[in-house]
């Protein structure tokens, strides 16, 4: 019996294990892929997937609103004027993204969106990634077209423009993340409005603040604008969790 | 398939929703029967993740289902208790978006919406918003979306809740369609949603689990306890001031009662055959 376990032992020592074969392996990798694509979505296009659902009207009043200033721009107004234009037409050109935004606070649909594949957060990311891009394009736009027909540098304009950009998304978001549900459009339309108020109030009493003298100023503005606005992002997505939490327990 | 739940406890301040909870389910259907304020929308939402728990866990074969994520979320269908909707979508245009968080691609999330509307008997209004449909007309849309990515866990909350007798008929052969080979687990405070589809029913209660069973082993629990007393309406009076009442019914002159009672509630009362119902008003009797 010993006899018989040392010489399978040495069979087996012996053996030489047959490498896989790796044409098969490779097929049958192929075959799972196939039987896995039709079903599953990649992140990439879950990311875009929600570019269907973002609607039309959006987009459509966004092109509504650079067109119209567009047209007050063509039309020569005072310097200082053309360029308080320019700070008040970005929050405008935001009011149309409170709508998409104001979903985020729709509780009851909330509940069904928490428990499906994707989170919370990423569902959120993408809607602000496929907004900021588009506004990114839009404004790209509207700024070649402000460098073709006004005396203005492009540096000017970019900060004239940004500013109020970084101002309104950021109130936004924060009113986002403090907002109950149903309330938030109107908090966010209110908000926008004002800043708006506040770009053409501010010019009356200081038209030199379009002056190159006050570019500095402006420069600051930017920098701490997009800080907050960076910081309020990360605020959002770090509040999630809580809202989440009293969300559900509010109902 | 085994989903656990282990000394699971939910608590908002002073108040403890669900209070130390431990049970296991594994295919079939679950009913999750309670009153109003019994922890079962809490439960429900911790079995799904939208809420973490105070203490204990919930594991899906071992695995905790937060630590889980995506992966976990990936095999569950939920209809939450106040179905939810974007009032501008159409039912088709819902269906691909839910399609799109449960992560499916798009054509299989188009092909899957058109074969579940046409199951729920709304394709013929699959182009029309949302809005304009009735209470249930939302509710099968609910379960439309729920089985949209063939889930193997289904979480239904109060499914019924506003809905009239024939849709709620229907609601519960639909569910029994969807049911093989998945877990279901549904909660009601409504008993004959459960009575005749659920295979096992689990009754609670301030926050914890009081009975648990198949309809006949809920009921033979309460095989003695339940009477028939036909009297007059004077001592039907005192009796219904004493004892907790089913039903009450008047035959001419005399009143019959259909009462739930650890003893007796009088010399010529006699024993009847318990239902689900009886057991769910003996244990809510204080509600």
């Amino acid at each position: 019996m010993k006899r018989q376990e040392m010489d399978l032992k040495r069979e087996l020592e012996c053996y030489q294990i047959p490498l896989p074969d790796q044409k098969r392996k490779e097929q049958c990798q192929k075959q799972l892929q196939e039987l896995k694509v039709p079903y599953q979505m990649t992140d990439r296009q879950f990311i875009l997937g929600q570019l269907r659902f973002i609607k039309p009207r959006t987009w459509l009043g966004q092109l509504l609103v650079l067109v119209v200033f567009m047209v007050m721009l063509w039309s020569k107004y005072v310097d200082y004027m053309q360029l308080s234009l320019l700070s008040v037409m970005t929050p405008l050109f935001l009011v149309f993204h409170i709508e998409e935004l104001a979903r985020v606070c729709n509780k009851s649909m909330l509940e069904i969106e928490l428990a499906t594949k994707h989170s919370l957060k990423k569902l959120i990311l993408s809607r602000l990634c496929i907004l900021g891009i588009t506004d990114f394009v839009m404004m790209c736009g509207w700024i070649l077209f402000l460098n073709s027909c006004l005396k203005e540098s492009l540096f000017g304009i970019l900060l004239y423009s940004l500013v109020p950009f970084n101002i309104t998304v950021m109130g936004m978001l924060y009113l986002l993340k403090y907002s109950g549900k149903g309330t938030y459009a109107y908090q966010a339309l209110s908000y926008t409005i004002f800043v708006c108020v506040c770009f053409i109030v501010i010019p009356q009493y200081k038209p030199l603040i379009y002056s190159s003298s006050y570019q500095d100023i402006w420069l600051l503005a930017y920098v701490v604008s997009l800080f907050l606005l960076v910081k309020s992002i990360k605020e959002l997505f770090k509040n999630i969790a809580h809202r989440q939490d009293l969300w559900m327990t509010e109902g | 398939m085994e989903l656990s739940i282990e000394r699971l406890t939910k608590q908002y301040g002073n108040k403890i929703a669900v209070d130390k909870l431990n049970a296991k389910f594994g295919t079939g259907v679950y009913g999750l029967l309670g009153a109003n304020g019994a922890g079962k929308t809490t439960l429900m939402r911790m079995l799904c993740g939208i809420l973490d728990p105070t203490s204990g866990e919930i594991k899906l074969d071992g695995m905790n289902n937060l630590d889980m994520g995506e992966v976990f979320r990936e095999q569950l269908g939920y209809l939450p208790q106040d179905f939810g909707y974007y009032p501008d979508f159409k039912a088709r245009e819902f269906m691909l978006y839910i399609g799109a968080l449960k992560g499916l691609s798009p054509v299989y999330a188009r092909e899957r919406a058109d074969e579940l509307l046409e199951m729920v008997g709304l394709k013929e209004v699959a182009n029309k918003k949302i809005k304009t449909f009735s209470g249930g007309m939302k509710q099968r849309l609910g379960i439309a979306q729920a089985v949209m990515n063939d889930p193997k866990i289904l979480v239904f909350d109060e499914p019924t809740a506003g809905l009239d007798p024939k849709e709620r008929v229907r609601f519960r052969n639909l569910i029994s369609d969807f049911a093989s080979e998945r877990m279901v687990l549904l909660s009601t405070h409504i008993v004959s949603d459960v009575e005749y589809i659920a295979d096992e029913i689990l009754v609670m209660k301030n926050g914890t689990m009081i009975a648990r069973g198949t309809v006949t082993e809920l009921v033979d629990t309460i095989s003695d306890k339940v009477w028939r007393v036909i009297t007059d309406g004077e001592s039907a009076d005192a009796l219904c001031r004493e004892y907790n009442i089913i039903n009450l019914r008047h035959i001419e002159d005399k009143v019959e009662l259909r009462i739930v009672s650890d003893e007796a509630p009088m010399d010529m009362a006699e024993h009847v055959v318990p239902t689900l119902e009886d057991l769910y008003l003996y244990e809510f009797k204080e509600g």
